[in-house]
């Protein structure tokens, strides 16, 4: 078998903690701990939780541009976390990330061109009329007209924002994108657009996602795998198709059982409501596998 | 017996440098009592605008209220003076917005501003006011109601701070509530929470609401009457099942087929609605999505089709010069 494109094995990050001049200091938050995954070449990973589960803090520590407190993020074999900034440099021609708001992620007063071209700048990889045409290329591959170069954000609708921040993000030609609930903010009739997009970019360019969102439906359609995040630890992870087929772990269970079905008849009695605050992921319980490939988190940790 | 309400030909304008944007054009319904009308429809569609004009919310300019009529209780909302509409809202029809954080003063305590509408539209006092803060927490599902009363809005997470938003939407026995996108921003559990209380209250109460949201699961689970809206009109409108079951409208057809399928792994691509969101300061002459309409004829280009009843259902009605059935029929014969 070969090595996955990405390993991240016991990732941890608090916030808080540590002295302050005056009063307590503030409590220690874990935002995650604990998390290991791998993503392979070409494949989606879907990340799911509830709002401060620490989905995005995953994404944002796996690109570094947070620094965990402990654990292992290799790609390609080649550990990050020890890394100066300079020696990342590299790594961020292969890394990008995509965010939720097309819009605030994007510069007001810079041509929407110079946005794209700006990492090809950096990186010292293009300038000139080369620079422009492998804009141009890019505008196309996201079916964006090239003649919209040299026009402002605000011209735009959101789903054109979300396709110039992704031709923003695919300008080095990465291997890996982070995307941080990248339709969440978008209109229903262009979120298909966006999704669709996404699938044309990993088959024609084989990249590899993390794809964060809450909504469960299109991360059924797009992607291989799914980890569910609860209060900063994965707590379960399995093939997309055995998640919703078998979810194990009473958190994933109550998240499938809470997506509205766009049929009248097939209306749910009751929710059973999930108390977050008394299943709290214990710090120290494994992943247990289950069946190949599904690991759930043990449950019954306490009373084992 | 009259409607609940009965909004019949607004329009709202708004003067903006880049032109006037006709947000609201000449839109008709009724409401019943003891009904549930969910309104479908993204950016520009005029379904938060065409509330916030019947409850006197939007500030006139930038806003015009061209023309209409919105009668409820067969009082008309529009020619009502300031002060009889403050006396409406939040006590006969009560309202809930999308977010809990920016429509709850942080400031002040969450029984202070429970006790603010109370006040205001009743007349309790003292101890049974008290009793009556505390009841309305523990309907809407907030544990230790008494202790939570003196808390702020800081101190509740976004789920409670969102029930306490309907706990105040419905502190009056309101006729009517109306909620905007009022679980869009939180997590599916809690919301799936919600919309099971929001269920219990119209059982307990005989409430009657409209729920303003894009998400069509919300619509199935929720709605009696579905209500499908672009450009400042009414696209589609009727029952749930035949809705679901058989769009007439290109738009809704579209919106129900570009979601995922379940057990979608095996679908290769989303079906996706061509185009973006009108520009509502430079709207086509005809119908307002026939420029992203595969079906859309000379015809939808040239003129505004008018809502005709359409099916078996009664209550069924669309607007479209096309017939989308036959259309579809046609399509699959054509490419088996």
């Amino acid at each position: 078998m070969t090595a996955p494109l990405l390993e991240v094995s016991n990732l941890m990050r608090s916030y808080g903690g540590g002295r302050r001049l005056f009063g307590t200091p503030p409590p220690v938050v874990h935002a995650i701990n604990d998390v290991s995954f791998s993503i392979g070449e070409g494949e989606t990973l879907g990340l799911v939780g509830e709002s401060g589960s620490g989905k995005s803090t995953t994404g944002r520590a796996v690109l570094q541009l947070e620094k965990p407190d402990a654990g292992q993020v290799r790609f390609r074999g080649q550990e990050l976390t020890g890394l100066t900034n300079k020696q990342l440099q590299a790594y961020r021609q292969d890394m990008q990330i995509i965010f939720q708001d097309p819009y605030s992620a994007l510069n007001p007063r810079m041509k929407v061109g110079r946005f794209v071209g700006e990492p090809l700048v950096v990186h010292g990889i293009a300038s000139g009329s080369e620079l422009t045409d492998r804009v141009a290329a890019l505008f196309d591959l996201v079916g964006l007209d090239p003649a919209f170069m040299s026009r402002y954000p605000h011209e735009f609708s959101g789903g054109q924002r979300q396709r110039i921040n992704i031709a923003r993000a695919i300008a080095l030609e990465p291997a890996f994108i982070v995307a941080d609930e990248p339709i969440t903010a978008l209109d229903v009739s262009i979120q298909a657009q966006i999704v669709n997009l996404f699938q044309d970019l990993q088959d024609e360019l084989g990249l590899a996602f993390l794809f964060i969102a809450h909504d469960l439906s299109m991360v059924r359609y797009l992607c291989q795998r799914v980890a569910v995040m609860l209060r900063g630890r994965i707590v379960e992870i399995a093939p997309t198709e055995m998640i919703f087929a078998d979810p194990r772990h009473p958190y994933t269970q109550s998240l499938l059982a809470a997506i509205p079905v766009p049929d009248p008849d097939r209306r749910k009695p009751h929710h059973t409501a999930f108390d977050v605050a008394r299943n709290i992921p214990p710090r120290e319980a494994p992943l247990v596998e289950v069946s190949p490939g599904h690991f759930v988190l043990e449950q019954n940790f306490f009373q084992v | 017996m009259a409607p609940l309400l009965d909004i019949r030909n607004l329009t709202v304008e708004f003067d903006t440098p880049g032109g006037t944007v006709q947000a609201v054009n000449d839109l008709s319904y009724t409401l019943e009592a003891g009904e549930t009308l969910g309104i479908v429809g993204e950016s520009g569609s005029g379904k938060s605008v065409h509330i916030l004009a019947l409850l006197g919310l939007l500030p006139q300019p930038p806003a015009r209220i061209v023309s209409g009529q919105a009668l409820f209780e067969g009082k008309d909302l529009m020619s009502l003076p300031d002060r009889a509409l403050r006396d409406i809202r939040g006590g006969r029809i009560g309202m809930v917005f999308q977010d809990p954080m920016s429509s709850l003063n942080p400031v002040l305590t969450i029984g202070r501003q429970l006790r603010e509408v109370l006040t205001r539209h009743t007349d309790l006092t003292g101890v049974a006011l008290k009793r009556r803060m505390v009841e309305l927490l523990d309907i809407v599902g907030i544990p230790h109601p008494e202790a939570r009363l003196s808390q702020y809005p800081f101190e509740f997470s976004g789920g409670m701070r969102q029930r306490v938003m309907i706990a105040i939407g419905m502190a009056c026995n309101p006729r009517l509530l109306i909620a905007d996108e009022a679980t869009t921003a939180l997590d599916v559990t809690v919301q799936a929470q919600i919309l099971d209380l929001v269920r219990q209250l119209k059982a307990d109460f005989d409430m009657t609401v409209i729920w303003i949201t894009h998400d069509m699961g919300v619509v199935a689970e929720l709605a009696d009457t579905i209500q499908v809206m672009y450009g400042g009109r009414i696209m589609e409108r009727g029952p749930v099942r035949p809705v679901f079951r058989q769009p007439r409208s290109a738009y809704t057809w579209g919106l129900l087929k570009s979601l995922p399928h379940e057990g979608a792994r095996t679908q290769k691509r989303l079906y996706q609605i061509p185009g973006a969101p009108p520009n509502m300061a430079a709207l086509p002459p005809g119908d307002p999505f026939a420029p992203r309409n595969p079906f859309a004829t000379d015809r939808c280009r040239r003129e505004v089709p008018p809502l005709r009843d359409v099916g078996s259902e009664p209550g069924h009605q669309v607007a479209a010069w096309y017939d989308l059935p036959a259309l579809l029929a046609a399509d699959k014969e054509a490419t088996p």
